[in-house]
């Protein structure tokens, strides 16, 4: 269990994090919230990458500070950049991660190649990562991160650059891996989050905006979403007033799907088909 | 266009420091003195003998046949000497000539440079900016065009540059080198068959070099062309390596001696076709290596910038490797089969292969090696020392040297008893001839009085050689007595060349071994700056001390390792002029070692010293490690090794 208490990280004067209390259990957590929020921030204080300015990180009751490498052995992250040795071949890379990690030769061995085999790059497995594409990398990154089975996996953007069946595939088996350990997603592929997370921790400005299920977090949004309907010009027009406004084109005309606190009376209410992007729209916005 | 102009001030900076430290006072390269002065005398006689067996072999039946290569190798061997009937060889400063033809470093930099200028017009590819420039008008054939055209004027600046700076250095250090004079005057040219002054040697040289730097751009410029991808840098560095092997190990007398000498490496030192005649048989006619390296140069040359136009304004598209499907397979197969490799191997991996540190420490010891093994020790040692050394070498004692100096006193005795003589027999001389005596009478005198000269000037030498040990020797005794340590009596050469008469050497072996280091470990800890991988390893259970440590470890072995090696090569050079000696008698029985605090053996302090050298180097690693944390890559990070350790190091060996 990871334990965050009254957590602040302040850059100078501006507070990245401001006393953010969260406790994340097995499971999938989604961390959602606009750029800035704090995310990657958050990320890296869970890391023990950055230090920070207040407040306690505990893994299972302890501060993983003191922990220092008994709790990195239980931590797999994939950053956000795609950090890789580009004159590696992917198992190479693997088999270097593992060795980091301090896991038994002969177990690394097995694994690189199971989570290989998971990834969908086995048979990529002796190429250069320089020549490989970005959802190659990001795959390789996932693997990398799932190594020596850690009870904590930190997963920042890791479906990016991915087509959708291997961003389905790979959602899949972080669902399945997840019963028995942490996942905590940082994404904006929403879509990810709402299938996957139990759980969605949204941030603003480095508070706590929200942390419930997504059910819960749309059925909060009810009255908040309307759409309205009409020309090109018209719907043109009106995005002009709201430029968070999502524009769709339909088989009749245009429509713009709006998130507000007050629904303005030229919209109607959507109640139905309600998804996580509206919540994510409607916390960046307000 | 910056990174150029940095590497070329940087290349040439190189050249000039280890060109300064090649001009080394207690070595020597070329004939100086009275053997020089017979070389001079004996050249007529040389192109004399030359026609007269040419001459004779025209009058033996194989060789009279027009048709046969033997037959017109001699005509012509006979009309190329023709035309040195009036070179008049003259005494002169020869060393700096000859250091200019020996010294190799300016060749490898003039190609590093070439080859860096090929990799920048590659630079687009690896941002895809390749393909936007493509897409523009004059994006494919004029752009081709004006890189040949920057290429080629880019090597004539370096050329002129890094090969003006070793001759403006060694005309400094030599000076008064009169490049009027006729080459043949430098004993090393003595078969030069062209009747060309040093001046024009050297520009020649110089264009030969350019031709030689232009072929190995252009063909690195074409397979870059072909295959768009390391493999073309591979593929070179193979080829060239090639070529080094066929121009090293084929023997001229090889009936592939056309491919020892039309080859890049012959092509590029330029010495070849100046300081050996030999025609080449091309298809039965003798050609000579400089006409046949200029012709075969410069249409290579031509069909290398027809391939370059051709693959980058015609046929550009990205080919697969030939060799990619046999290459995959086994690949796959070695990854597969490879075996996992711990932390520490893993960072060995990474320092050596993935960063070219092996490369790089592996070329700086090359060079060292043939920096050193271009130049041999003069022998400046006495032989009447040296058999005073053989006499009373061993332990040193009050006996021993009551015995040296009894010698002393009896050869003086013996000297002063023989200066009697030789008055003596003057005497009678003079006497002789004012009686009037004739030259029969005369001659027994004047033998005895040559033989009583001869023993004496014999003897002066030895008393000269004995009362130089003895003054090692006294001054060995006072130490004795004020200090109670045993002293031995050694021959000191080889270790007074080696720990303090040959200090060029030191400093230009440290030089060497700081660059080594500077380029090895510069990406140490960069690298993961560049990769993006400092926040991963950050994470990992021993990413942080336990990695920092092995990268610690692993700078310190390899920079002490490379310290050794490179500092190996002058104590192995000197033993094998002069032999060392007496490695178990104390250290202090070198005299310029008298000060040394230490009790110990010669051996011990040689093992004291060659350790030292190799942390010295371990420190300047760490140096290196440590700016390289702090840099953002490793360009930034050698530009600020070479402000820190390298400029500094060199202002104060020069002060």
């Amino acid at each position: 269990m990871l334990e965050v208490k009254e957590l602040t990280k302040q850059y100078g004067s501006f507070t990245a994090l401001d006393h953010l209390n969260v406790t994340f259990d097995k499971g999938v957590y989604g961390l959602l919230g606009p750029n800035g929020a704090g995310k990657s921030t958050f990320l890296n204080l869970i890391t023990d990458n950055i230090p920070r300015t207040g407040g306690e990180i505990l893994y299972n009751g302890k501060d993983i500070r003191s922990l220092g490498a008994r709790y990195r052995k239980q931590v797999g992250y994939t950053p956000q950049l795609q950090g890789m040795y580009e004159s590696f071949t992917a198992r190479d890379f693997l088999h270097y991660i593992g060795a980091l990690k301090g896991m038994r030769l002969s177990a690394c061995r097995k694994q690189t190649e199971e989570f290989l085999e998971v990834v969908n790059l086995s048979k990529d497995a002796h190429h250069l990562l320089g020549s490989f594409s970005g959802g190659m990398k990001q795959r390789v990154l996932l693997a990398a991160a799932m190594l020596d089975e850690p009870e904590i996996l930190i997963l920042d953007e890791p479906t990016v650059g991915l087509d959708p069946k291997e961003r389905i595939h790979l959602r899949n088996y972080i669902a399945s891996i997840a019963r028995n350990r942490t996942v905590l997603l940082a994404t904006h592929v929403v879509d990810d989050i709402e299938s996957i997370a139990g759980r969605v921790l949204m941030l603003k400005q480095g508070r706590m905006c929200g942390f419930d299920s997504p059910a819960h977090l749309i059925s909060q949004i009810s009255g908040h979403v309307g759409e309205t309907r009409g020309s090109y010009e018209e719907i043109l027009e009106l995005k002009q007033q709201y430029p968070n406004g999502k524009l769709m084109q339909l088989e009749d005309g245009f429509c713009l799907r709006i998130v507000a606190q007050e629904l303005p009376e030229n919209f109607s209410r959507v109640d139905v088909g309600l998804t996580l992007e509206d919540v994510y729209l409607y916390y960046a916005v307000m | 266009m910056k990174r150029i102009l940095l590497l070329l001030t940087l290349l040439l900076f190189l050249n000039v420091t280890f060109c300064f430290y090649q001009c080394n006072e207690s070595t020597t390269n070329t004939l100086e003195g009275e053997a020089l002065q017979e070389y001079l005398l004996s050249y007529p006689q040389y192109l004399e003998e030359t026609q007269q067996n040419a001459n004779r072999l025209l009058n033996v039946p194989f060789y009279k046949n027009d048709s046969s290569f033997a037959g017109r190798n001699i005509k012509k061997t006979v009309e190329d000497y023709q035309t040195l009937r009036g070179v008049k060889p003259e005494n002169g400063e020869n060393r700096g000539i000859v250091t200019f033809l020996n010294y190799q470093l300016t060749d490898i930099l003039f190609l590093v440079f070439g080859a860096s200028l090929i990799l920048r017009f590659h630079q687009e590819q690896k941002t895809g900016m390749h393909l936007l420039v493509r897409t523009t008008a004059r994006g494919r054939m004029p752009v081709v065009l004006a890189r040949i055209a920057v290429y080629f004027a880019g090597m004539a600046i370096s050329a002129a540059l890094l090969y003006g700076s070793t001759f403006l250095v060694v005309s400094v250090t030599y000076p008064h080198a009169e490049l009027g004079r006729a080459i043949q005057s430098v004993p090393e040219f003595m078969q030069c068959a062209y009747p060309i002054t040093i001046a024009e040697y050297l520009i020649g040289s110089v264009c030969l070099k350019y031709l030689a730097g232009l072929l190995f751009g252009l063909l690195l410029f074409a397979l870059q062309g072909i295959f768009h991808s390391s493999l073309s840098a591979v593929l070179l560095l193979l080829l060239s390596a090639g070529e080094f092997l066929l121009y090293r190990l084929l023997l001229p007398t090889s009936a592939w001696a056309v491919i020892k000498y039309y080859n890049l490496f012959s092509v590029l030192y330029a010495r070849d076709a100046f300081v050996h005649y030999h025609n080449l048989n091309v298809f039965g006619h003798p050609v000579s290596i400089l006409k046949g390296q200029m012709i075969s140069g410069a249409a290579i040359c031509l069909i290398l910038i027809g391939a370059c136009i051709y693959f980058y304004g015609i046929a550009y598209y990205t080919r697969r490797n030939p060799f990619a499907r046999q290459g995959e397979r086994i690949m796959a197969w070695v990854s597969r089969h490879k075996p996992c490799l711990p932390a520490f191997l893993w960072e060995c991996k990474k320092l050596l292969i993935s960063q070219k540190g092996l490369v790089i420490l592996l070329a700086v010891f090359y060079l060292a090696f043939s920096a050193s093994t271009e130049l041999r020790y003069l022998d400046m040692r006495n032989p009447y020392e040296l058999h005073w050394y053989e006499d009373f070498g061993g332990k040193l004692d009050r006996e021993k040297y009551g015995q040296m100096t009894a010698e002393q006193e009896k050869m003086q005795n013996r000297l002063d008893r023989l200066y009697i003589s030789r008055q003596r027999l003057e005497q009678t001389l003079l006497e002789m001839q004012a009686g009037g005596a004739d030259g029969a009478a005369i001659a027994p005198i004047s033998k005895s009085l040559s033989d009583v000269q001869q023993r004496i000037d014999k003897l002066e030498k030895e008393l000269v050689g004995l009362g130089r040990v003895l003054d090692n020797v006294s001054s060995a005794m006072e130490y004795m007595e004020r200090t109670g340590r045993e002293l031995a009596v050694l021959e000191p050469y080889s270790y007074n060349l080696l720990l303090r008469d040959d200090e060029k050497t030191v400093r230009r072996n440290q030089l060497y071994i700081l660059i080594a280091v500077i380029l090895s470990f510069s990406a140490v800890m960069s690298w993961e700056q560049t990769s993006h991988m400092k926040m991963t390893l950050h994470t990992l259970y021993r990413g942080r001390k336990r990695n920092i440590l092995y990268k610690v470890l692993l700078v310190i072995l390899c920079s002490g390792a490379t310290a050794v090696a490179i500092h190996m090569i002058q104590f192995l050079q000197i033993g094998r002029s002069f032999p060392y000696h007496d490695f178990d008698y104390p250290v202090q029985s070198i005299e310029c070692m008298r000060n040394f605090p230490l009790s110990i053996s010669i051996g011990a302090y040689l093992i004291l010293l060659f350790v030292m050298r190799g942390l010295g180097a371990a420190c300047a690693g760490l140096c290196v490690m440590g700016i390289s944390r702090l840099s953002k890559d490793r360009v930034t990070c050698i530009i600020l090794c070479c402000a820190v350790l390298l400029f500094p190091t060199i202002l104060l060996s020069v002060i």
